[in-house]
């Protein structure tokens, strides 16, 4: 009996501690390389750069981009 | 892809994006662009204000053009619009070494009309990110009082 409540609180731990976060079904927005520093350019030279937004988890990510 | 003009920048340059998402646990994604621009033809003043002037007078500022870069600038023409308004103490051609400076004289006559004026001077190069760079000019023509009232 006592082998059996030892055996089922583990399992209930990992149901409650792991589960939520990897059954979840949620988008997960990584930035990949956030911040740029492009260094030194000529005036009139135009500024360009690629930013990847990653998506790492199992739902659809949604996104709006809004300069600032 | 993320592109800024770098024309009216003379420093550093930092543009934040904002992503807004739908991730339960990052509703917003900020993504940093940053860059120091350098002005290898700087022209100084920015803008040139003649201020108050009486009409049909005449007036005269500098320009400064410098190479802060690290080879040859070549200006291959100085032109002002109006004409009618504004025109130039010299219009030819020069070659400015690196560190080297040479002034502009800019000349304004003022005409008969009141109010205020607006015009440029504009400098074309043979620098391959700035082929022209413009400068305001500006001026507030005041009526000329009677000598009789």
């Amino acid at each position: 009996m006592k082998r059996f409540l030892v055996s089922g609180g583990i399992l209930a731990f990992f149901v409650l501690v792991f589960l939520p976060q990897h059954s979840l079904c949620a988008p997960r927005a990584v930035p990949q390389g956030p911040v740029f520093d492009a260094g030194e350019i000529p005036q009139g030279k135009d500024l360009t750069h690629e930013f990847l937004l990653k998506n790492a988890g199992d739902e659809p990510l949604v996104f709006k981009a809004r300069p600032c | 892809m993320v592109r800024i003009s770098t024309r009216s920048y003379t420093s550093q340059v930092l543009k934040q994006i904002r992503v807004e998402t739908n991730d339960p646990e990052a509703g917003l994604v900020t993504f940093t662009l940053k860059a120091q621009v350098v002005e290898i033809l700087k022209v100084a003043p920015r803008l040139v204000n003649f201020g108050k002037i009486l009409q049909n007078q005449t007036s005269v500022r500098e320009l400064v053009c410098e190479n802060q870069g690290k080879d040859p600038v070549r200006v291959l023409s100085v032109e002002t619009r109006p004409p009618t308004l504004l025109s130039l103490g010299g219009q030819e051609p020069f070659v400015l070494k690196p560190g080297q400076s040479r002034a502009i004289v800019v000349k304004l006559s003022s005409g008969s009309s009141e109010g205020y004026v607006h015009g440029y001077v504009r400098l074309k190069t043979d620098l391959e990110f700035l082929p022209e760079k413009i400068v305001r000019v500006r001026a507030d023509v005041k009526k000329k009082q009677d000598p009789g009232q």
